[in-house]
């Protein structure tokens, strides 16, 4: 196991080093200058030419790069250019929230969208599968951020049951921690468990009309044994599959779900750091957006050998 | 299947009592801002609209604005209980507040927190504000109530330089050395309020200073947070969890807001003047009759029309109206005649119209107003062209020179210098070594800017600074198009304990009288 992870960090030395590289240059080459954030725009060109000595963007750019790689080796991502924070402070700070939502996505999309798609499947053309797709449709065709305000505008203001700022919450207050995620996470899952109930759905029909579960029926077993025991445990490989393909695109929707609903997060990290060209904060975020990519297909390996014990790594 | 309805209806019964009140402390503001993040608490580095009202919440100056006013003339005392200069002003003597005590225990302000903080907003490498106190020669402690300033030359206004706005906010020079760096997230003034906790991207929560000089502040604190997303902070304010927020400024927003049961708006100064800066120097707009028929072409009233009368004022000079030394005399250009300025364009030798390369920010108030006026001159055959970038960008190539007609929104120090020296001093032409925000070239008002500059006598310095305005009106150097206030919400019972007029911190001064009724 220990081997298998390890190999997996070893592939992630040249994808990381090629996207740095690629990120290190473009925030570079986009126009634009932190020193007028930090100074402000009557700022004097002394001021300016100053604060670019001081952070060292007065230095030629593979300077900068070289120092940066330097620094990255010994595990150090920098301070913000605009804060003064530490990078890696900032990120491990908002990390928590990122996985929570997301992972909190996750469990609304599959846990809806399985049934879903079991259930469709089962009635197969009848109006519950015809009902579902429907359904689906919608998830597929809602863009998530007029969806979270729709969500807000019912279930905050005019019903009251949850916070409009989803701020987070301390982990000693895990009903606020709970309520506060609660809407955000089903708007995320909302369009996932839409593609999870489309891959259930057709998964479930091609495995029903396979010869085993025609045995299984013959032997007298009861029906929703069959679809829930024999048949879904051979459904749920695609949607690990997918679950884990999703999981980075899940990572990138978030952004706009941590906006609409003002919670803290990587993605509203990189907003404000794009807005505020903070290089060296973009640079730190980017190094933890490739971790995670490979630490989320990593586990989704483990995740095939749990399913079907058939799939060595 | 009927369990689990049942369940579902139990939960979400539950769910309803049990959020229907949200817990949280009587007498606490609750204060929703437009931005992703605190940027600095150092209030000589504080330079953007977010970070701004925080300064006026946990520092004093020598000298402050009343309360909801952005009148220069009528300055009142702050931590300095009286004040005098010699016959020049060039020496000035101010008298301390005895008893007045710092934040989270750094005890009582001195002279030499006043000292530190002057040197220190007059210091390039910790002051955003070091141009400003140039004219500064030496501050000193005369005993530690008793603080000297001398300048090196008269200053159109030492008292604006002293007062509790930008560099004239007063630090314990304690608590600044001890945590150098971590001073923009932990500053330690003498205001009402105090700084209880960070938590970045979300908020930064006050508590009342119960040593306050003033008196303990009604309200037991203020909770900032950070909302970038307008609809997230007006849903916010409807369902009750935000007692202020910063406002959409827009009409539309403002009529929905104030329709609002509960709700109110505020409207306040200071306006940022709305203003399109001509580059004189690049063809064809070094021609001042091109100009001219630019100027002509566009049509003013229709700015206030399209941005809302509650918003928009009309600008009556090439600097903000308020500015101390603003003056509205010289007649402007810009009634929309589009005949009239094809007419003058053809006189000039452009028969088939002209091309003007205009690089904008894509910020959605200012990209609009630019698009109406794109309509505007195309009538006359005047074709803008629109190069719309992000908002850094923006800032980054118009200072390149790069942006023939550029359009910007500004407030400043409300003194006409200040904004003359900026956008229309030689000295401050953009592309150059001593660089500000000269994107015109403009060049004809040098010598009145710096006569004002150090003119003694009050009447003199005002007809000077008029000179100034109206060479710049009639050499075209910039079309004020219109000025435009600030709009933020609060719940009704929310009263400021003051008559809100401006808020110099480009936000509503919460006070030790401000409270939850």
């Amino acid at each position: 196991m220990l081997r298998f992870v390890g190999q997996r960090l070893l592939t992630l030395i040249p994808t990381l080093f090629a996207v740095l590289t690629l990120a290190f240059v473009l925030v570079r080459i986009v126009p634009g200058d932190p020193a007028l954030i930090i100074l402000g725009d009557q700022a004097t060109p002394e001021a300016i030419a100053k604060f670019h000595e001081q952070t060292g963007l007065s230095k030629p750019i593979w300077q900068q790069y070289l120092a940066f790689l330097t620094q990255l080796i010994q595990g150090d991502l920098g301070v913000s250019m605009i804060s003064n924070r530490p990078v890696l402070t900032s990120v491990l700070e908002v990390l928590p929230y990122t996985l929570e939502l997301s992972l909190a996505g996750v469990f609304v999309g599959v846990a809806l969208g399985v049934p879903l798609g079991v259930v469709a499947a089962r009635s197969n053309g009848g109006w519950v599968d015809w009902f579902v797709r429907i359904f689906t449709l919608g998830g597929l065709s809602f863009p998530a951020f007029v969806s979270a305000v729709l969500m807000l505008l019912v279930f905050s203001v005019m019903l009251g049951w949850f916070p409009v700022i989803a701020s987070g919450k301390p982990i000693t207050d895990p009903w606020g921690r709970f309520m506060s995620l609660a809407l955000p996470a089903t708007n995320l899952g909302f369009v996932m468990m839409a593609y999870v109930a489309r891959v259930t759905r057709g998964g479930m029909m091609n495995v029903l009309r396979s010869d085993y579960i025609r045995t299984a029926r013959a032997k007298g077993v009861p029906a929703s044994r069959i679809v829930w025991k024999h048949a879904l445990r051979n459904v749920l490989l695609a949607v690990v599959t997918f679950t884990g393909l999703y999981f980075s695109v899940l990572i990138g929707n978030s952004v706009l779900t941590e906006i609409v609903f003002n919670r803290p997060g990587l993605g509203k990290l990189v907003i404000g750091a794009l807005e505020r060209r903070d290089y060296t904060l973009l640079q730190g975020l980017v190094v933890a957006y490739a971790v995670l990519v490979v630490v989320v297909n990593a586990l989704t390996d483990l995740c095939y050998r749990f399913v079907d014990p058939r799939v060595k790594a | 299947m009927n369990g689990i309805g049942d369940y579902a209806l139990t939960l979400l019964m539950v769910l309803g009592i049990s959020t229907a009140t949200p817990a949280l402390a009587e007498g606490v503001l609750r204060y929703g801002m437009a931005a992703q993040d605190l940027g600095t608490m150092d209030p000589h580095r504080a330079t953007s609209t977010p970070d701004k009202p925080i300064s006026s919440w946990l520092f004093n100056g020598l000298v402050r604005f009343k309360p909801g006013s952005d009148d220069i003339s009528a300055l009142e005392p702050d931590l300095s209980e009286s004040w005098e200069s010699n016959e020049n002003g060039t020496v000035w003597t101010f008298k301390l507040r005895s008893g007045v005590k710092f934040h989270h225990g750094y005890g009582e302000l001195t002279a030499d927190d006043v000292v530190y903080s002057l040197n220190r907003s007059a210091n390039p490498d910790t002051s955003a504000f070091a141009s400003d106190y140039k004219s500064i020669d030496k501050v000193e402690a005369v005993d530690p109530s008793t603080v000297r300033i001398t300048l090196k030359q008269p200053i159109p206004s030492l008292l604006g330089l002293v007062a509790n706005y930008h560099g004239g906010n007063i630090v314990s020079k304690k608590a600044a050395e001890e945590r150098g760096a971590d001073f923009a997230t932990k500053p330690v003034g003498t205001g009402p309020f105090m700084v209880q906790e960070y938590v970045p991207q979300e908020r930064v929560t006050f508590v009342a200073n119960p040593d306050y000089f003033r008196g303990v502040p009604k309200l037991d604190g203020i909770e900032y947070r950070y909302i970038p997303s307008d609809s997230s902070r007006d849903l916010a304010l409807r369902a009750g969890e935000l007692d202020v927020s910063y406002g959409r400024q827009d009409q539309e927003w403002i009529n929905s807001i104030g329709g609002t049961e509960g709700l109110k708006v505020d409207i306040m100064r200071p306006a940022e003047l709305q203003q399109f800066h001509l580059n004189t120097k690049s063809a064809p707009l070094d021609n001042i009759e091109v100009r001219r028929a630019v100027a002509t072409a566009l049509n003013r009233p229709e700015y206030i029309q399209f941005i809302g009368e509650s918003l928009a004022q009309p600008a009556g000079s090439v600097i903000p109206a308020g500015n101390l030394g603003w003056d509205g005399s010289a007649p402007i250009y810009g009634e929309g005649d589009a005949d009239a300025a094809r007419k003058m364009l053809e006189d000039a030798g452009f028969k088939d119209g002209i091309t003007l390369k205009m690089i904008q920010t894509s910020l959605p108030n200012m990209l609009s107003v630019a698009q109406v006026a794109q309509a505007q001159l195309a009538r006359a055959g005047i074709n803008l062209q629109l190069e719309v970038v992000d908002h850094q960008t923006f800032h980054a190539q118009i200072r390149e020179d790069r942006s023939q007609v550029v359009y910007y929104s500004a407030a400043r120090f409300p003194i006409a210098d200040v904004f003359l020296t900026q956008f229309f001093h030689s000295a401050s032409i953009v592309g150059t070594p001593t660089a500000s925000i000269n994107f015109s070239h403009c060049d004809v008002a040098d010598e009145e800017i710096v006569k004002a500059r150090s003119e003694t006598d009050p009447e003199v310095q005002k007809q000077l600074w008029a000179t100034a305005q109206k060479k710049i009106i009639e050499h075209i150097c910039a079309v004020p198009l219109y000025e435009q206030l600030i709009a933020y919400a609060r719940r009704d019972n929310v009263d400021w304990g003051y008559d809100l007029q401006a808020g110099m911190h480009l936000g509503p001064t919460v006070t030790e009288l401000t409270e939850l009724k």
